[in-house]
C-alpha cells in the first residue's frame, strides 16, 4: 500500500494500528486523482464551418449555428479560434464585426475597422483566438454572428470555428 | 513540516514520534514534485511550411512535415494556415484537411465561389491530439478538388506546440 500506478509514498507505511486501515493507500490514490484532475489533459478537439456565398449586410447579419460540442469531462480551459474568409463587395470600404457565442453567452467580439477595399483587392482572411474557463461536462452550443455594423457589404466564403478543450 | 511552497497537508501533523522525523514534509514534497512533473508544460514547438504555386486538381496534394518530440507530449496543439488562389475563376468545392501521423484530424469542404474578381483565399484552423510519444511524427496538409475547382497553392503552414 501507499503506491499507485504512477505515485509512490516516500517512506514505508506505518502499521495499520498506527495510521488506520489502508490510510496511506487511500492518500496515494486521492493524491493521484487530484493530480490527474488538475493537470490539463486534452478533453476535446472539435471544429465546424460554414462555407457559402451569403451576402452579409447591416440589415441582414449572418448567424451561424455551428451545432453542439460535447465535452466528456470538465474543461478548465477552452481555446476557441475563428477563421473568417470573405470578399468585400464592389470596392466598398468600412467596418464589420464578428461575435462568438458559447452556450448563448457572448465570448468573443472583434471589430475590423476598415476593409480598405480599392476595387482590386476584394478578398480578406482573418483569424482570431480567445479562451474561456471552467466549462462543465456535457453538450454546449456554439454560434457566431457576422455583422457589418459600419455598413460595408461583405460575402462569406468560409467561417471556421475550432475548439480545443483542456481539463 | 507537512507544507511546501505550493501544497499543504490537509490535517494536523502527527507528532514525530508517531510518524517519523520529517515524514509529512517528505510527503508534501513528493506530492509537489509529482504535480510539477505532470502539469502541462512546454515540450517543444515547431513548424513546417510550403511556399509554392502548385496547381491542384483531383490528385491530392499532401505536403508532409517531419515532427520530433523531445519528450512525451500529453497534448499537441496544431494550427494550420492555408493560402491559395483559384485559377481562372474556376468555381466548385474542394477538400481541405490536415493529418497527424497519417490520421485525419480536421476536414473541410470549402466552396470557392470565385467570380473572377475574388480568387484569393486564406483559411486557418486548429486541432489537438493527445498522448503522443517521444520521437518522430509527421504532420500533413492535404487538398484536392473533387468537383472541378482548380487550386493554386501559395503558402501552407503547419505549426505545432507540444505540452507534456
Amino acid at each position: 500500500m501507499g503506491a499507485t500506478a504512477t505515485y509512490q509514498l516516500p517512506w514505508p507505511e506505518l502499521p495499520e494500528l498506527a495510521d488506520g486501515p489502508d490510510g496511506f493507500q487511500d492518500l496515494a490514490l486521492a493524491t493521484e486523482a487530484a493530480i490527474n484532475n488538475n493537470t490539463g489533459g486534452l478533453v476535446r478537439s472539435w471544429s465546424n464551418y460554414a462555407s457559402d456565398n451569403r451576402l452579409i449586410t447591416q440589415s441582414s447579419p449572418m448567424d451561424v449555428d455551428f451545432g453542439t460540442v460535447n465535452f466528456p469531462s470538465v474543461a478548465r480551459t477552452v481555446i476557441i479560434s475563428y477563421s473568417f474568409t470573405i470578399d468585400v463587395g464592389n470596392g466598398q470600404g468600412g467596418q464589420h464585426d464578428l461575435y462568438g457565442y458559447f452556450d448563448g453567452q457572448q465570448v468573443f467580439y472583434a471589430r475590423v475597422d476598415n476593409t480598405f477595399n480599392d476595387a482590386r483587392t476584394h478578398d480578406r482572411a482573418y483569424f482570431w483566438m480567445t479562451a474561456i474557463r471552467n466549462i462543465g461536462a456535457g453538450n454546449h452550443s456554439v454560434k457566431a454572428r457576422a455583422w457589418p455594423g459600419g455598413g460595408v457589404l461583405i460575402s462569406n466564403k468560409m467561417l471556421i470555428c475550432s475548439i480545443i478543450a483542456l481539463g | 513540516m507537512g507544507q511546501t511552497t505550493g501544497y499543504a497537508l490537509p490535517w494536523p501533523e502527527l507528532v514525530d514520534s508517531a510518524d517519523g522525523p520529517d515524514g509529512f514534509s517528505d510527503l508534501a514534497t513528493a506530492t509537489e514534485n509529482a504535480l510539477k512533473s505532470r502539469a502541462l508544460r512546454l515540450v517543444g514547438a515547431g513548424k513546417g511550411e510550403t511556399t509554392s504555386s502548385v496547381e491542384v486538381r483531383a490528385t491530392p496534394y499532401e505536403p508532409t512535415y517531419p515532427i520530433v518530440l523531445a519528450k512525451t507530449a500529453r497534448v499537441v496543439i496544431v494550427t494550420v494556415s492555408v493560402c491559395i488562389c483559384f485559377a481562372g475563376a474556376t468555381s466548385g468545392a474542394f477538400d481541405l484537411y490536415a493529418n497527424w501521423d497519417g490520421v485525419r484530424q480536421a476536414w473541410y469542404i470549402p466552396g470557392s465561389f470565385s467570380d473572377g474578381n475574388t480568387d484569393d483565399r486564406g483559411y486557418t484552423f486548429m486541432f489537438a491530439v493527445a498522448n503522443q510519444a517521444q520521437g518522430n511524427h509527421t504532420g500533413t496538409i492535404g487538398m484536392f478538388s473533387g468537383t472541378g475547382a482548380v487550386i493554386h497553392t501559395k503558402a501552407l503552414m503547419y505549426n505545432w506546440v507540444a505540452l507534456g
